[in-house]
């Protein structure tokens, strides 16, 4: 027999070959000394080698084993929360709108939040009364809601069931989900240019519109929706859908099927046709006497001078403001001047609420058909004085102390969030900026015109929610600050917070620092969702 | 889940389990992170484990798959093995009969050399030498043949010895 190869050899050492083969080896290691000293060396070899790898480095503490909660867990949380907060805001619904509460506790019957929805129902949907645009909120609230839960359920089934093909398939059903609840979304177009869009005449456009340039003029038609946004944009075709313009100066003047939305220094509405309802808010806003509106007008501006025809209600609000023209229904108005005119006609009541009660002129030869309230600006009473001002706060620090509880929890990262010092903190400031700003912007384009409305919706919602988390982020580092070295977040999180609600609710100097606390928190809150996101992709 | 029966377990484990991913990762990752990460599946999948299977085996598969998953970042494990290296001159034969190169004497040096190893030598030399796996075992785990598996052996232990005797020369 000739001499084996070394990997033979050391195959034999490792243990590695049949007992055949190790059998055939021992006899030739027998009779060959090479074959019997390289297999002995081998031997020590391993031996050694095994012995100084396995010797365990002794030193070195053994650090705590502390367990991240798992993906699991945290679906888990999600999936209650959501349901809690369905349950609590059905019950609370239901039930607290059936009760009378006590005056100090009033704030939180359902009804108080209508209060607080009543001007946005006036100025966004007249003809809406608050209830119905409360229940719609809360609709909205709660399928966001039972879509996050349909998302939670998928994604503990990906955890559960993985598998090649069932993430894609759960992923595309939940895309689905958010689609089959949007409303049908049409196709768009856009225009851009940096000088000057023009849609001549001729021109038919039998989708959304969205134009973006210096100078915009659309003479032609418009099927779809209009959004269009520049220096100075002009009006004078037709659109079949809801009109959304911003500009230095606005000039409308065609034919609108939907509502047009109007905002600018300069918003002119001149000879124009509105089957809808028109909201106008700039330096100054003008309804020019040949311009007639279908539905309702909300008219917003330091200026405001209303000569056309309304069909239904007008509101308006600004500065000076003038009615010239006539209003089919009722006439709300809220400035330091309102002056209604010798031409002007209301067929409505007529509430008026100025700077004093001299201030609301009304011509000689102005008529009101229905009944006239003017007052002067309500003495409000101070909120300080008030101990459901105090109870709620209260009430509100210890909501925020446990979400804050709960989030730092889910996510241990923010609740370790430092901020640095000097030009750092600025960027920050700058990151939180940025979001604080440009989310709400791209969700309501996403609700306009992409994507459909449930995506911008739950955007702006996790917007909101945002906001909030940023405070108790930055109440938890300014806990951490003043108390460092605490095991648990609590007590430091409930000292900063505590702090926070006290200091923003200061006078004057209140509204500044809580929004920079606020900017610094979202800053925060980004640089930790982009360290995550750079972890990930790295 | 007992959190802590398995901190009893963590704690006798650690340093085993420390010591594989130390040198199955080599310089480039941080072992401590690595082990923590370890703990942490176990514990999740700790609902599977069976109590009466030991506990170290179990632990030390998913280190193993744990390392091997970091090592491989975005490539397939098999790509790790793909090249088949050329021998080159830096390996370096048995001298036989001469006193063998590793040494108690010398473990932290010997340590520090099969971390150095490139990753298709260090893996099985860990894997035979550290965690005592068969051919078999190490050939499913790095998903090569068993033939393979001796060839990496050999060749890296050559590596290793080529390195030592480096050093030894240096020192000199």
């Amino acid at each position: 027999m000739s001499c084996p190869s070394e990997l033979t050899c050391s195959a034999y050492v490792d243990g590695a070959l049949s007992p055949e083969e190790a059998r055939g080896l021992e006899r030739h290691a027998g009779s060959c000394t090479d074959c019997h000293t390289l297999i002995e060396s081998l031997a020590t070899e391993r031996t050694l080698l095994r012995q100084v790898l396995q010797t365990a480095s002794a030193d070195g503490v053994i650090p705590a084993f502390v367990p991240r909660p798992t993906i699991s867990s945290h679906l888990v949380w999600l999936g209650w929360s959501a349901i809690a907060i369905w349950a609590v805001s059905t019950v609370w619904i239901s039930l607290l709108s059936t009760l009378t509460l006590p005056g100090w506790l009033s704030w939180l019957s359902p009804s108080a939040i209508g209060a607080g929805v009543e001007f946005i129902s006036a100025a966004l949907l007249p003809g809406t009364s608050a209830a119905e645009i409360t229940s719609a909120l809360f609709s909205a609230a709660q399928s966001v809601v039972v879509a996050l839960i349909a998302l939670i359920g998928f994604g503990w089934l990906v955890r559960h069931q993985p598998g090649r093909t069932t993430a894609p398939l759960i992923a595309v059903s939940a895309f689905s989900l958010l689609l089959t609840a949007a409303p049908e979304s049409q196709a768009f177009e856009v225009r851009r240019d940096e000088q000057r869009v023009v849609i001549g005449p001729d021109e038919i456009i039998n989708d959304t519109l969205i134009v973006t340039a210096d100078d915009i003029v659309i003479d032609g038609k418009v099927t779809g929706d209009l959004v269009v946004a520049g220096e100075s944009v002009t009006i004078r075709g037709s659109v079949g859908g809801v009109v959304m313009a911003a500009g230095e100066s606005v000039r409308l003047e065609g034919d609108f099927g939907g509502s047009v939305f109007g905002a600018g220094e300069l918003v002119d509405l001149r000879g124009a046709t509105l089957a809808a309802n028109f909201f106008g808010a700039g330096e100054k806003v003008v309804v020019h006497d040949d311009a007639e509106i279908g539905g309702n007008a909300a008219l917003a501006g330091e200026e405001v001078e209303a000569h056309g025809s309304i069909a239904q209600d007008l509101l308006a609000a600004g500065e000076r403001i003038t009615v010239f023209g006539s209003v089919g229904a009722n006439m709300r108005g809220y400035g330091e001047t309102v002056e209604l005119a010798d031409s002007a006609a209301i067929a409505g009541d007529l509430t008026l609420k100025t700077k004093s009660e001299e201030t609301a002129i009304i011509a000689p030869g102005a008529t009101v058909d229905g009944a006239t309230d003017i007052s002067g600006w309500p003495e409000e009473p101070s909120e300080y004085a008030t101990p459901g001002f105090y109870v709620g706060k209260i009430l509100q620090i210890l909501a925020a102390f446990v979400t804050g509880l709960v989030l730092f929890r889910l996510l241990p990262a923010l609740g370790q969030a430092e901020l640095a010092g000097g030009t750092e903190a600025l960027v920050t400031a700058a990151i939180g900026a940025l979001i604080l700003i440009a989310t709400p912007v791209l969700s309501v384009v996403a609700i306009v015109t992409l994507v459909g409305a449930p995506l911008g919706l739950l955007t702006l919602m996790l917007w909101l929610a945002t906001l909030y988390a940023a405070g108790i982020v930055i109440a938890g580092y300014i806990g951490r600050l003043l108390l460092p070295n605490r095991e648990s977040a609590a007590v430091p999180l409930l000292l900063g917070m505590t702090l926070l609600v006290v200091v923003t609710n200061l006078p004057i100097i209140g509204g500044p620092i809580q929004l920079v606390a606020g900017l610094l928190g979202l800053g925060l809150i980004g640089q930790w969702l982009q360290a995550l996101w750079s972890k990930r992709a790295a | 889940m007992d959190k802590v029966a398995f901190d009893a377990l963590y704690r006798e484990h650690y340093r085993r389990v420390y010591g594989l991913c130390r040198r199955m990762l080599g310089r480039t990752v941080d072992a401590e992170d690595a082990t923590q990460e370890v703990f942490m599946r176990g514990y999740r999948s700790f609902g599977r484990y069976r109590s009466q299977d030991p506990f170290g085996p179990w632990i030390n598969s998913i280190a193993t798959n744990y390392c091997i998953d970091v090592l491989r970042g975005n490539r397939r494990v098999r790509d790790l093995f793909s090249a088949d290296a050329e021998p080159d001159e830096a390996e370096s034969p048995l001298e036989n009969g001469a006193a063998p190169l590793i040494r108690a004497e010398n473990a932290e040096s010997v340590n520090q050399a099969v971390e150095a190893l490139p990753e298709q030598y260090r893996l099985p030399i860990v894997l035979a030498y550290y965690s005592d796996a068969s051919y078999d075992e190490i050939a499913e785990t790095l998903g090569i043949t068993r033939n393979h598996v001796g060839v990496l052996l050999l060749r890296g232990r050559k590596k290793l010895r080529a390195e030592l005797a480096s050093q030894i020369s240096q020192e000199n």
